[in-house]
């Protein structure tokens, strides 16, 4: 140690100079220094002791002023803590070898995050200067808070009539391109040479298209209400929040694919039917579900729902109809004799088979036939619909029904050839002979499980399926009087009331499940017991007993448990408490099976238990041309999956036959929070649960006659009025038919952009607190108690009233108008700490403009102090109160309450000492300014710190406002504490300025504490390589050793900390300095 | 016991950690005084060694700090540390080092209260562990 010296300001050019002159005069090879934080000093200190000579890096900074002096309570141990510190550094210091760093050209753009008059300042410095800019802004327009005021203090100036030229400027500008939906992911790089990655929503509508013209929200069926007019009117989805917005064009707003959507296994737009049908179009709506699902009438009967079980509607009361809606749409066509086929491409001269006349079939059918094909499908059954026609009981899809939408597929040109059974009457191989290019398997699982016990084989022992397809197919079904059936799924319980409407004089249907644990969906059971059907639960079949090779009962174990501890199906027994039920007709329905020699034939894959393999996406089989689907592939599914997978066959078949395979995989929508939200809540219009009009259980079971009767009009509208509207724009499609340019694109996804720029500049703005957290006020309870900012809008002659300012309660010019200061501001309790800096001077404003509307109105102030500093600010409030009589009260509000149908302001008058109560027709809150609600990801995604509040942290309060510790990112506007225009438009000038300075130095310092290799150490593990996540490392065959590519380490060290034997060390950072470091700290 | 000190060092990234730990001395977030921060660019460069190093040292517990996982300013290193992080608690136990001493955090550069927090949490917890008392070593002890 050759000297060691105390100064207070060694930062200053004096203290500067004493660290020169010592190592001139002492000639000093190390220098530490204790003091600040090196984020904030380093480079200067580095600086000082380069211009005396020496080489920075042997320079060493000792942090014992924001990680020890002014955070420590304990005067004495913060003074140990720095004087170990301080040794640490000395140590440390010691080891340190010069370093020389390279320079780095900058990339000469820049990117301003936030598109508020800040960040619009900032830009247009830059892209003015000659550089290009990239603006990302989170939300459908730029112009931010700014774009919603209708005049600024003190000079009341309009604001639109200011801003507007600015946002208008930087849409056409030349150097900017504005991203708008976006927010920034996530930063990599360095200062002069940053990547950003940006997520762009989707706007829906391209703006480069879009005239404007407004078309389309004339047809809008969705109302919603407006984020830009703060809740005080409605908008459409797709809408303009005002006429000079930039960009100038409409976009929609889209929260992401509904649950119900999401649910449903063909993906059915289903709060896109619901909408239109609330709308009353039901051809629209019907045409909407086609897309997806061709079966309307028969997907309205049968479906399991899984939409409906996911419809947020059911957290406020019952979830819409989905279902009976759907029914109804298909009904009301039929009715009214509207069907008419979709629209068709030309005939290909190319044909397809489908093997299958099931859902999955003649989905896949349908769907062929739009494409153009030549489709012809096989069918073993002498009747069309597969399970739909032999599963499925009259009365619950009635014959009829299934005819219909058989009709409508021949009338696109589909033939069917039925009684021809594949593998026997037609091979594959004769297929591809008579010239079809592709065939769709959908065989389905029309073969009934047996149980394996003893006595199945006596007569009156039939399988369930079989007995609904004898039924179905009209054929001699023998039922007696006492029934019995083993299962507790669908079937079994259709087999169970076909038996009842058969004659059956008693019914009793057993299963191995617990009552709670029957697969059968529980309110086709619940008919089922209405009609007289018994269940016996937890019970599994041992035996069939008989006489004469008949059968006359059936003796069942008790079944303890079904499902082992993982969920899977294995039952065991109590072999010895045994129930016999006597019967004269046993149906067992247990499960469905393919006909396993008919598949194994076919050469292609098959999964353990014979269904076919196919890839997921495609439903390609191993053998090429020939898909799979529906039961054959799934197992037992449901009538709705066997249709999904219908129509991906025949995408996949289309992809195939016109592309030779899969090509693009279609990207799916994000789905939204299947969580009700606040919003969704207060959407719910006050409509119950239609319910769907049926039989009585006494006359239903005397025939085969369907259940359900059906919606009417107005049920089925009503539901469809009832939808949440979840994901906002329901995506019906009815702006995309009346967009003249065909501007909109609703399959639009989100994307990801990957921007290179030099610099950044944050102007992210602020939010406005909310006032809710006040409950006193009334604010949400009483309509006439709003915030500032909806009085920006009230005056506003964009605004929900034209500019006039009108109460929202009845629409009446207000009288007595009453402000209220402070609040969420200087309020420790409640609020936030800080003074908000323009509430003051808004109300003086917004009283003001209300008197210039309504001259015999008076305004009322309750305050706390008035801050007017600003230039011409206090001579504005003065001329509030003199001019405008407004009466200022010093003192809070306490409560905001109703007597008698008016507002009444209850507060104290602190100067006078006595409690006032006032009259108001209008009551407006001076909300204060907080950070945005998504400060804490931005903060994250670019690295930045913020203060408590959550307001980005400045490099210094004084003199470093529009920098961060970051170099190369800076701040302006509200994102970095609450300020007015003029300041947020200066300090937008500042980090442009900032940004400049970089852009026209053109090149950085590049830090040369990369890694370093003793080629001598290493043994060429190549442990460093795998994990280097720059490249930066090879490997050098010849000599077997590693190699560091100095351009492209960045120095995180990780190779180092990995290194099994110590050969690679970051300069500066190396094994010896740290270590010396932790021993001078620990001695 | 009670007016043992501990002793901790703390490698805090300088583009998380540290920030968080300069804005909570700005934000005046007191912290007792038994913290002992050593500047590192990742926290994927702390080599084991020197929390190895730092209980040889005297040291009563070793904390590293880092981004959050995915922030990373060199795109995984935080991530390498954490699998490290596994594998050196395995080492510190065998070397006769309580687990509880030695803690690994993601602390980003706007959390500095979090980080106050943290701090005081783990030297209270270290403090309640005593002093780092190393092992006598079998060579020591079989010396004859």
């Amino acid at each position: 140690m050759a000297v060691s010296r105390h100064y207070k300001y060694m930062c200053s050019e004096p203290g500067q100079k004493l660290i020169r002159d010592d190592i001139a005069e002492l000639g000093l090879d190390h220098v530490v220094e204790a003091s600040c934080s090196p984020k904030m000093h380093e480079p200067t200190f580095r600086n000082a002791v380069s211009a005396a000579g020496m080489n920075p890096y042997l320079f060493e900074m000792v942090n014992i002023r924001e990680h020890c002096s002014w955070v420590s309570e304990d005067p004495e141990a913060a003074t140990r803590k720095a004087k170990d510190l301080i040794r640490g550094g000395i140590a440390r210091a010691v080891h340190h070898e010069p370093l020389k760093g390279s320079k780095k050209s900058v990339n000469p753009k820049a990117m301003i995050v936030g598109g508020g008059i800040a960040g619009i300042t900032a830009a247009l410095k830059i892209a003015n200067a000659g550089y290009q800019v990239y603006m990302v802004e989170r939300e459908e327009i730029i112009g931010g808070k700014m774009a919603q005021f209708d005049k600024t203090f003190p000079t009341l100036d309009c604001s639109g009539c200011i801003l507007t030229p600015k946002t208008s400027e930087v849409g056409r500008h030349p150097n900017i391109q504005v991203l708008t939906k976006s927010q920034v992911m996530d930063l990599t790089g360095f200062v002069g040479n940053f990547k950003v990655r940006v997520l762009q929503k989707p706007r829906y509508v391209r703006t480069d298209k879009c005239t404007g013209c407004g078309d389309c929200q004339q047809v809008c069926p969705i109302d919603i209400p407006s984020p830009f007019e703060l809740g005080m009117t409605t908008r459409h989805p797709i809408s303009r929040p005002f006429p000079q917005a930039i960009p100038n064009t409409y976009s929609i707003l889209r929260e992401g694919m509904p649950p119900c959507q999401a649910a449903c296994p063909a993906g059915v737009n289903v709060q896109g039917y619901m909408t239109l049908t609330g709308a009353g179009k039901f051809v629209e709506a019907l045409a909407l579900i086609r897309e997806r699902m061709p079966f309307a009438s028969i997907c309205g009967r049968i479906c399991v729902r899984p939409c409906e079980s996911s419809c947020k509607r059911g957290q406020v009361d019952a979830p819409t109809a989905i279902c009976h809606t759907k029914r109804f749409l298909g009904d009301y066509e039929k009715e009214h004799s509207l069907y008419s086929n979709p629209p068709m491409k030309e005939l290909r001269d190319k044909k397809v088979a489908v093997i299958g006349a099931g859902p999955g079939g003649l989905s896949a059918a349908y769907y062929l036939a739009i494409e153009g094909y030549q489709v012809t499908v096989f069918e073993k059954l002498p009747v069309i619909g597969g399970m739909l026609n032999v599963g499925i009981p009259d009365y619950r899809l009635p014959r009829q029904i299934i005819d219909e939408e058989v009709e409508n597929i021949r009338s696109m040109n589909v033939a069917f050839r039925t009684g021809v059974t594949f593998g026997k009457d037609i091979t594959i191989d004769d297929l591809e002979d008579q010239g079809y290019q592709a065939v769709f398997l959908s065989i389905g699982l029309h073969v009934s499980r047996r149980l394996g016990i003893d006595g199945e084989s006596l007569d009156g022992v039939v399988g369930g399926i079989d007995m609904l397809r004898m039924v179905a197919l009209k054929e001699d079904v023998k039922v007696g009087q006492n029934v019995v059936v083993i299962g507790g799924g669908n079937v079994a319980i259709d087999v169970a009331r076909t038996a009842v409407r058969l004659g059956a004089a008693r019914v009793d249907l057993v299963c191995l499940e617990a009552r709670d644990e029957m697969p059968a969906w529980e309110r086709e059971t619940h008919e089922a017991i209405e009609e007289g059907v018994a269940i016996h639960n937890s019970l599994g079949p041992k035996e069939f007993v008989g006489q004469d090779g008949k059968v006359q009962g059936a003796v069942f174990k008790r079944c303890t448990s079904v499902f082992d501890e993982n969920g899977a199906f294995r039952p065991t027994y109590d072999e010895n408490e045994l129930t016999e039920l006597a019967c004269d007709t046993a149906f067992v329905a247990i499960g469905q099976a393919s006909e396993s020699n008919l598949l194994s034939n076919l050469g292609i894959e098959l999964a353990p238990g014979g269904r076919i393999v196919t890839d997921a996406e495609t439903l390609a089989t191993t053998r090429p041309g020939l898909f799979a689907g529906g039961d054959c592939t799934l197992g037992p599914a449901t009538f709705v999956q066997a249709v999904a997978q219908g129509r991906q066959a025949a995408l996949a078949i289309h992809n195939f036959l016109e592309f030779g395979g899969l090509r693009e995989v279609e990207s799916k929508e994000r789905p939204i929070d299947k969580q009700l939200n606040e919003a969704e809540r207060l959407r719910a219009k006050p409509i119950a649960r239609n319910e769907m009009p049926e039989l009585p259980p006494e006359t239903r079971t005397k025939s085969f006659d369907p259940i359900e009767s059906g919606f009417t009009e107005d049920m089925a509208r009503s539901e469809g009025q009832r939808c949440l509207s979840c994901g906002l724009c329901c995506q019906c499609g009815e702006c995309v038919r009346k967009c003249g340019p065909q501007a909109i694109n609703l399959n639009e996804r989100e994307r990801i952009h990957e921007l290179e720029v030099g610099a950044i500049v944050v102007a992210t703005g602020v939010d406005v607190f909310d006032a809710s957290k006040y409950p006193e006020y009334g604010y949400g309870k009483y309509p006439d108690v709003i915030t500032n900012l909806q009085f920006e809008r009230l005056c506003n002659a964009s605004g929900p009233t034209g500019g006039k300012i009108l109460r929202p309660s009845d629409g009446k010019v207000p009288q007595n108008v009453v402000f209220v200061q402070c609040v969420g501001s200087r309020d420790r309790a409640k609020g936030n700490e800080y003074c908000s800096k323009v509430c003051c001077m808004i109300s003086a404003k917004q009283l003001s403009i209300f008197k210039h509307h309504n001259p015999h109105g008076q305004a009322y102030v309750f305050y706390i102090d008035n801050r007017a500093g600003g230039k011409g600010y206090e001579e504005f409030l003065r001329r509030a109160i003199e001019h405008e009589h407004a009466q200022y009260i010093r003192g809070r509000v306490a409560k905001v309450f109703q007597d008698q149908g008016r507002l009444v302001v209850r507060g104290e008058n602190s100067l006078a000492g006595a409690p006032v109560e006032i009259e108001a027709d209008l009551v407006v809150l001076a909300t204060g300014l907080t950070p945005q609600k998504d400060h804490a990801s931005i903060a994250r995604a670019l690295n930045l710190s913020t203060d408590k509040y959550g307001f980005f942290m400045e490099l210094h309060p004084k003199l470093g406002p529009a920098e961060t510790s970051l170099a190369g990112i800076y701040l302006a506007g509200g994102a970095q504490g609450p300020k007015d225009i003029p300041e947020s438009v200066a300090q937008g000038g500042a980090a442009a300025a900032e940004a400049l300075t970089l852009f026209s130095v053109g090149q950085v310092e590049i830090d040369p504490t990369v890694a370093r290799l003793d080629e001598r150490l290493c043994t060429g593990c190549k442990t460093c390589a795998g994990l280097c996540a720059y490249n930066a490392i090879s490997f050098n065959e010849q000599q077997k050793v590693a190699s560091i590519n100095d351009a492209l380490c960045q120095g995180c060290g990780t190779c180092a900390a990995a290194c099994p034997v110590a050969a690679i060390g970051v300069k500066h950072y190396t094994p010896d300095q740290i270590f010396a470091q932790i021993e001078g700290i620990l001695a | 016991m009670t007016d043992f000190e501990p002793r901790i060092i703390a490698f805090l990234c300088n583009w998380c950690s540290y920030v968080a730990a300069d804005a909570a001395g700005v934000g005046r977030f007191a912290q007792q005084a038994n913290v002992r921060v050593i500047r590192v660019f990742c926290s994927g460069m702390v080599d084991p060694s020197y929390v190895i190093k730092a209980f040889a040292s005297g040291a009563d517990g070793v904390m590293v700090a880092g981004c959050h996982p995915g922030d990373c300013h060199y795109l995984a290193g935080n991530i390498k540390a954490l699998r490290r992080s596994f594998l050196l608690r395995n080492l510190l136990s065998e070397l006769g080092v309580e687990k509880k001493r030695f803690r690994l955090a993601w602390i980003a550069a706007s959390e500095s209260p979090l980080y106050a927090q943290f701090v005081n949490e783990f030297v209270d917890e270290v403090r309640e562990l005593g002093p780092y008392l190393p092992p006598k070593t079998k060579a020591a002890k079989g010396v004859a």
